[in-house]
């Protein structure tokens, strides 16, 4: 029953009283703001507990990107902690795997159910963690609560199919579990990349060790909880900590069938590496550097709203970004007008308050390397039109790395164009011609998402059919309802998450043939 | 020397073209019921005659069946439904290749007979009808090379495999217009044995004369014995007999609204599966930012193709009111080009209708137009109507425009079956959808606009079975076709009709 137990700094005494009083008890007995959080309990959880690291490899340092401060000293699981979730997961998972889909469904829905009644704890957890603004994180702990109540609808569902052969033989087929899934998250959305995998994956039968990002562990570590107040049965949902060496212990143990990894294209490679190794399947949610298209023909209005919604949530570290704008030259200037001022509103603040729009970069090294890429396009040329810099914040206590939402007039050669900044960066370009802009727009090594606004009905289906991206949007950008498939084209990525496809990445298919007839002498 | 050789093989292709067209004026086609492989007599030994429509001459004589016809086809059919619905999917997919392959040879043949019999533009028959009737035999034998049903399986204290067996039904009684003869007679037989069942076909009494020359090729082809077989004659004698008939579990029938109640009632105590493609009064919704071009030049199709003999022909037109009077304008001057005559001249866009009756039901609205205070843009009792002489005894009504009418008007209500088509304005969106939703009928809507959101907004909000947005008439056989409230009950294409012409047996294995 206990979650993340945290420590008000100022108030040690309350907190170590009230061990199983959930942190929204404490967060509703007083306003909420960034600085008065710390963990202290074990932050692996096995075979349903949280256990100390058995065999650090390294330690990290756990800060709060609102103010830098330190919430904990976390160590990196070692071999024999990696073997140790690994062996609790497989052994879970031969019952598990003979469990029926209605009894799997009924305890994922519970988790839904569980995870929906302590959403504003997890998300308050999640704005630790990562530094966006509250109401953002409300919406993210939605989407996983969506993919546990999607995926618990499924469990049940799973078909084979029937082949009729001649002569009265037949074949069929079983979707199987494929056993343990490793699965490696990125520190930008953590609750709801650990829904939209463990979801599907427990859905499908099979074990999850999960492996978040050193710079955003915790939210993965209640969702341990809600599963295990729902019934789960133990060593099902494992969360192992550390960074890129824990990551490789995990993809390269013999005992995982399947890893699903979310990250940057880099680390991607190793890991697909790492699985050919073993020949193990594998599903990589990448970078990006998507296109949007803006016709002059467009709605001005929905268009604007759009496009702030595709570049500065999440102060920007969003991988389906459509950092790339490609605006008509007829509405071009237009545009740029209503832009402006809009993203000029967009102020840095505390982001546990309500009102706040945008917060603080995951950490310094982040911020530094967005800046870097600014520094830079403007030596290519590019025209800052407005942001771009490290904001000094008058409350004292944030001393987090905060940038100002920027807007950069570059060209398609720079380097701002062609590499995924990870940040509140949005390029513009003007255009003239469609073909021009489909050009444009799909010369990128990256396919994850692209988006067109236009009125027009021909070309909103003609253009959707000829951009290289896994996901399309018309007149809109950046929506991922957990029923449509999300995934890149290129190096974007492989495979699927979301929608019924995602069932066919979580499990493998097995053909059996049943003879009618007596077998004949063939040799 | 290759441009001397193709000189003469036109030449040539035109003599033969020639003997056809005079073949098919100078032989009265008897045609015989087609019954376990052979052609027989009706057993009456009574026959009817089946007219041309464009010259009023007698172009067939056609078997009167009678109930014992029928009961003799279902004999047959039955006994052969044993082994055919035992056979592999390779097997029919192969003999139904074979006959598609026979239809094609023929094609030429088999474009003009159409023609004649049921009056369209030769052309027509060439570039729609046969070529839809070879498609309809390649597209079932290939689909069911590739079919697949779930198999679930149940976990924990039940443990259990499912699986779905599919079982032909049996013998499909199947029932077919004169509009678009062997295309829909094929649409049917085709899902049918396709799927392993047997069937007794009759197509129109006005329209036998290709569904016999079918049965020629499905006699030389390696079709059992008694798989198809057809017999010829009346509705209310053959069609009854077969909708009666208690060892007929599924019925097929395209055609009208009346008749399809009646089959309803009729096989209602037998409890079989029916699937019915009725009448249609269907819409087109003209915005004012459509394409026009193309939208007049579709809708002038829509309307008048086939003589407006198909049922999902556009007969309602409603156009935004800011570009209402020049669509009228446009359209009817469009609409005075199609050429009306006879239906082998190559240069006729529009043929006779099929009959006197079809063709005084069709003036009577035309009448009932006028009465209600509509205004003829052109056509009927405005333009003139020049026939050459030997078709002057045939059954040719103007492409006739209508304005001026209101949506209750019974023009804009019933199925008119021809070439009248109504044109009234709309204001807004919301009354576009209201006009086009006030009927009894839900087959089909064309809907013309350049905006996606409002496209995709009111597809959604009309109650049709297929919508077309900016096109007409552009199928994918994979996709249900099929209307709502009075235009039908059921739906075809590859799954559905599967579903239709299968029934579905789940065998639960608990191990």
């Amino acid at each position: 029953m206990s979650s993340i137990r945290c420590l008000l700094k100022k108030n040690l005494k309350t907190c170590l009283n009230v061990n199983t009083r959930s942190v929204l008890d404490i967060f509703s007995s007083r306003a909420v703001s960034s600085g008065n959080f710390v963990v202290t309990e074990p932050l692996n959880f096995i075979n349903g507990h949280r256990v100390e690291c058995k065999d650090a490899c390294e330690q990290f340092q756990l800060e709060e990107p609102a103010t830098g401060d330190v919430i904990c000293n976390m160590d990196g699981s070692g071999q024999r902690d990696v073997d140790e979730a690994v062996r609790c997961a497989k052994e879970a998972q031969l019952s598990w795997r003979a469990t029926s889909g209605f009894e799997r469904s009924k305890i994922i829905l519970k988790a839904a159910n569980l995870l929906a009644k302590r959403k504003e704890e997890m998300a308050r957890i999640e704005v630790y963690d990562t530094g966006k603004p509250i109401w953002e994180a409300r919406a993210d702990v939605q989407t996983a609560i969506d993919s546990l109540e999607y995926f618990g609808g499924i469990a049940s569902a799973l078909c084979g199919q029937h082949i009729t052969l001649p002569s009265g033989s037949f074949g069929y087929t079983r979707r199987e579990p494929l056993g343990v899934i490793g699965a490696i998250g990125a520190w930008n959305f953590p609750i709801q990349m650990a829904g939209w995998k463990s979801a599907p994956a427990l859905a499908c039968g099979n074990a999850v060790v999960y492996k978040p990002s050193q710079f955003a562990p915790l939210s993965t570590l209640f969702l341990g909880e809600v599963f295990q107040e729902s019934g789960l049965p133990p060593g099902l949902y494992n969360v192992i900590q550390g960074g890129a060496y824990t990551g490789q212990l995990l993809t390269s143990h013999e005992d995982i069938a399947k890893v699903t990894f979310t990250g940057s294209v880099q680390t991607g490679a190793k890991v697909m590496k790492s699985c050919a190794d073993g020949i193990k399947y594998v599903t990589l949610e990448l970078g990006g550097k998507s296109p949007l298209i803006l016709f002059d023909d467009c709605d001005l209005e929905s268009a604007v709203n759009a496009t702030m919604g595709a570049n500065y949530l999440s102060q920007g570290q969003v991988c389906s970004n459509a950092t790339r704008v490609f605006i008509h030259e007829n509405i071009y200037n237009k545009m740029i007008t209503r832009l402006i001022p809009r993203v000029k509103s967009i102020v840095p603040g505390d982001p546990h308050h309500e009102d706040t729009q945008t917060g603080p970069m995951i950490n310094t090294a982040q911020a530094e390397k967005v800046l870097g890429f600014i520094e830079r396009a403007k030596k290519e040329g590019a025209e800052v039109l407005c942001g771009g810099e490290l904001v000094t914040m008058e409350n004292t206590a944030l001393k987090g790395s905060y940038i100002s939402p920027c807007i950069i007039r570059a060209s398609d050669e720079m380097e701002i164009s062609r590499e995924e900044v990870f940040g509140p960066v949005m390029n513009v370009y003007s255009f003239q011609t469609e073909e021009e802009v489909l050009m444009r727009g799909n010369n990128t090594d990256f396919g994850l998402a692209a988006g067109v606004f236009t009125r027009d009905l021909n070309r909103a289906h003609r253009i959707a059919a000829k951009l290289e991206a896994g996901n399309c949007f018309i007149n809109n950008f950046n929506v991922y309802p957990v029923e449509l498939p999300f995934g890149g084209y290129k190096k974007s990525g492989i495979g699927k998450e979301n929608g019924t496809q995602t069932i066919e990445y979580f499990t493998q298919l097995k053909s059996v043939y049943v003879e009618a007839n007596p077998v004949e002498k063939i040799i | 020397m290759i441009i001397i050789s193709r000189y003469f093989q036109q030449i040539s292709t035109v003599l033969k073209y020639i003997l056809i067209m005079d073949n098919v004026k100078a032989e009265v086609h008897v045609v015989q019921n087609f019954i376990n492989g052979t052609f027989v007599a009706p057993t009456s030994k009574e026959y009817m005659e089946s007219v041309n429509p464009s010259t009023g001459g007698v172009l067939a004589k056609i078997p009167s069946s009678t109930k014992d016809d029928v009961d003799q086809a279902v004999k047959f059919a039955r006994k052969a439904f044993t082994e055919w619905s035992e056979t592999s999917p390779q097997f029919r997919s192969k003999v139904m290749l074979q006959i598609a392959d026979m239809i094609e040879a023929n094609a030429e043949e088999l474009a003009q007979l159409e023609s004649a019999d049921q009056g369209k533009p030769v052309s027509l028959a060439r570039r729609v009808d046969i070529p839809r009737a070879i498609y309809n035999f390649r597209f079932f034998a290939t689909c069911i090379l590739h079919e697949v049903d779930n198999v679930t399986q149940l976990q924990g204290p039940s443990r259990a495999m499912n699986y779905v067996e599919r079982m032909p039904v049996g013998v499909a009684g199947l029932i077919s217009p004169w509009n678009l003869p062997l295309y829909l007679l094929t649409w049917k037989i085709c899902p049918a044995i396709a799927f392993g069942n047997t069937c007794v076909a009759k197509p129109s009494e006005m329209t036998s004369l290709t569904a016999w020359k079918l049965a020629q090729f499905l006699q030389q082809s390696e079709l059992p014995p008694g798989v198809v077989n057809l017999v010829f004659g009346f509705g209310a004698s053959a069609g009854e007999a077969i909708v009666a008939h208690p060892d007929i579990p599924l019925i097929s029938f395209t055609g009208s609204t009346a008749i399809g109640q009646h089959i309803s009632a009729v096989s209602a105590p037998f409890c079989k599966k029916l699937s019915l493609e009725l009448g249609g009064k269907n819409a087109a919704i003209i915005f004012d930012d459509a394409d026009i071009e193309n939208c007049l030049a579709t809708t002038v199709r829509s309307s008048f193709a086939n003589q407006g003999e198909v049922c999902l022909c556009t007969s309602r037109i409603f156009v935004q009111r800011n570009i209402y009077s020049s669509f009228v304008e446009r359209f009817v001057r469009m609409v005075r080009e199609i050429k009306v005559g006879d239906p082998k001249d190559p240069k006729t866009t529009m043929g006779a209708l099929i009959s006197q009756q079809h063709k005084d039901k069709v003036m009577s609205y035309i009448k009932l137009a006028r009465e209600d205070d509509g205004k003829i843009e052109c056509g009927e009792g405005v333009d003139k109507l020049n026939l050459p002489a030997h078709c002057q005894n045939g059954f040719f009504v103007l492409p006739t425009v209508v304005t001026g009418l209101t949506t209750e008007s019974r023009c804009l209500q019933d199925e008119i079956f021809g070439p009248v088509t109504c044109v009234v304005p709309f204001d807004n969106e919301a009354e576009g959808i209201a006009f086009a939703n006030d009927a009894r009928y839900g087959l089909c809507a064309t809907l013309w606009t350049q905006d996606v959101t409002r496209a995709h907004r009111v597809a959604r909000k009309l109650k049709v079975g297929t919508v077309w947005i900016n096109c007409w008439l552009v199928r994918d056989l994979h996709m249900p076709f099929g209307g709502m409230k009075m235009s039908g009950v059921g739906r075809e294409s590859a799954e559905d009709s599967r579903d239709f012409f299968t029934e579905k047996k789940t065998v639960c294995l608990k191990y």
